[in-house]
């Protein structure tokens, strides 16, 4: 068979009928592969999911969530939520774009991260993939941490030579949890007080007094008396007393660090809020004293008749199912603020 | 005879890389470990492979004024077939090679032996040629992949042979690149030209 002439309807047909056979067997490749790709993509993120965070039964992809470019997977056992798993990136790496999959566990503390992608000198840039830079994370809160390098004032070791790719990591992080707060911010409670721990806790943030006591006009911060391990700061309105708020703390279920709790008493004696200072629970378990659900049934009763006690105890709390320590404990450094209460009242 | 010719002659005669110094953009940009080396060559060497089978097949019924451009839709879709069937079934390894696949479309080494063979021959020694080129193109690739592997990182398919400290970071940067590449060129030259 001859060479076809390259006349114009021999080289439109010949072309035409090239690519149209070309993409029919592309269609049938992409239609093959596609669930295969899906599949290594899904297993790719579950398995970075796998890595940050601990065990968890559920699938997070299907519950994930996107906010500006950073993704959200919520990560469950059973039905505790045993954290996030945030999906960030940073343009700042040596050689561009990074990404990075995050966990945080639900109080905001990093519990690991793994790179998902990154174009990094080899040996160089590279080594943030190594457990020695990036288990420098693990277990730091970003709100108490400063995450930036050391030659930027902060508190991370860069790698040697590394500094530009060490410094886009902690832009990633920082992103993630920027994001990671601005998302599923419970409560300020944690950097509103520090130094916590058994012996005492030191408040810190005054614009708590005006969420659990009535309305004032002092500054009760000025007006602090101790008793019996707890703080009295009295709240008055044109000289007059208003109500009290009194800090109290009781051990939980981590004999370590006790739960630590704000009440504010108005002057009749009934609860007006009451907001947890500090508290090192199981995250997952023992920290939902920190959620509204619980806190919420405080409000407004009066423990002359709302017994500050657990229901099994013949008490008048709901306490929190697989967290009754915790749910105890709690009670108890309410209960104490409530003694505490009627001693300064009288 | 012939048809074995055909087959070796890409193997160290006219090997794509060291000889023809065809494709080394990929060349020096992947092999910074063998198994990158191993892939790269494997995914090249089928393209090139099917895309010389479909050239010389189709060698009459493609007008000469139009066979370039027909020529690259053939191999672009072979390109995106290795690419689709490499990000299901191999997934560590695409991301290793990442922009270098879809770069096969534009191997010299491919559109080379299309137009300089496939499309002046009949279908099986084009086929022949696409595998010999297709083996030398991964021996050289392999070879040097595993070269800057050992002296940049100390081992070969991961498989480590020197200590953890005795690294020459060079060889797995850009410029270990270009001096493996002329000290192997440089080695074919002396000890297998005549």
């Amino acid at each position: 068979m001859a060479k076809l002439e390259s006349t114009l309807k021999n080289m439109i047909l010949s072309l035409a009928v090239i690519s149209m056979v070309m993409s029919a067997a592309l269609g049938v490749v992409y239609n093959l592969t596609k669930g295969p790709i899906d599949k290594a993509d899904k297993q790719k993120e579950i398995d970075a999911i796998k890595g940050v965070l601990p065990a968890f039964d559920n699938d997070p992809t299907k519950e994930m969530k996107e906010v500006d470019g950073i993704t959200f997977y919520p990560a469950k056992k059973g039905n505790q939520l045993v954290g996030y798993a945030v999906k960030t990136f940073t343009e700042k790496g040596f050689a561009g774009h990074i990404g990075i999959m995050v966990g945080f566990l639900p109080d905001g503390t990093i519990h690991n991260t793994i790179v998902l992608q990154q174009k990094e000198t080899p040996g160089l840039g590279t080594k943030m993939m190594e457990s020695k830079f990036h288990d420098q994370f693990n277990g730091k809160k970003p709100a108490s941490f400063n995450m930036t390098v050391k030659k930027d004032g902060g508190e991370v070791d860069a790698i040697t030579a590394a500094t530009i790719s060490s410094r886009a990591y902690c832009d990633a992080l920082d992103r993630a949890f920027k994001a990671f707060n601005k998302e599923f911010a419970t409560s300020k409670v944690e950097s509103a007080a520090d130094k916590c721990d058994t012996i005492t806790c030191k408040i810190t943030d005054f614009t708590l007094f005006a969420k659990v006591l009535p309305k004032f006009d002092n500054k009760p911060e000025t007006t602090v008396k101790q008793m019996d391990n707890c703080e009295i700061f009295t709240a008055t309105m044109a000289g007059k007393t208003v109500g009290y708020a009194i800090k109290s703390g009781a051990t939980g279920y981590n004999t370590e660090n006790k739960i630590w709790i704000l009440t504010g008493f108005d002057i009749d004696g009934t609860i007006v809020d009451v907001i947890v200072l500090s508290q090192k629970e199981s995250v997952g378990y023992g920290d939902q004293i920190l959620d509204k659900k619980f806190l919420s049934q405080f409000k407004g009763k009066k423990p002359e008749t709302f017994k500050l006690d657990l229901k099994p105890n013949k008490g008048s709390i709901d306490g929190i199912s697989g967290a009754t320590i915790s749910s105890k404990g709690f009670a108890d450094a309410l209960l104490k603020a409530y003694e505490i209460f009627k001693q300064v009242k009288q | 005879m012939s048809n074995l010719k055909y087959l070796t002659n890409g193997f160290i005669k006219e090997n794509p890389t060291l000889v023809l110094v065809l494709g080394t953009c990929p060349t020096l940009a992947v092999t910074t470990a063998a198994v990158n080396g191993l892939g790269m060559g494997a995914a090249t060497t089928f393209v090139l492979v099917f895309s010389n089978l479909f050239i010389a097949a189709l060698k009459n019924v493609i007008p000469n004024k139009v066979r370039i451009a027909a020529f690259v839709v053939i191999i672009a879709s072979f390109v995106t077939i290795v690419d689709l069937t490499m990000k299901a079934f191999t997934p560590g390894l695409y991301a290793a090679l990442g922009v270098f696949i879809p770069l096969i479309v534009v191997n010299c080494i491919i559109l080379g032996r299309a137009e300089a063979f496939a499309q002046k021959n009949k279908v099986f020694p084009a086929i022949l040629d696409g595998i010999g080129m297709g083996i030398g193109f991964t021996l050289a690739l392999t070879i040097m992949g595993s070269f800057r592997e050992l002296l940049g990182n100390g081992t070969i398919f991961n498989y480590r042979i020197l200590s953890e400290t005795s690294k020459i970071l060079v060889f797995i940067l850009p410029p270990g690149a270009f001096f493996t590449y002329g000290y192997m060129i440089a080695l074919r030259n002396k000890f297998l030209s005549k």
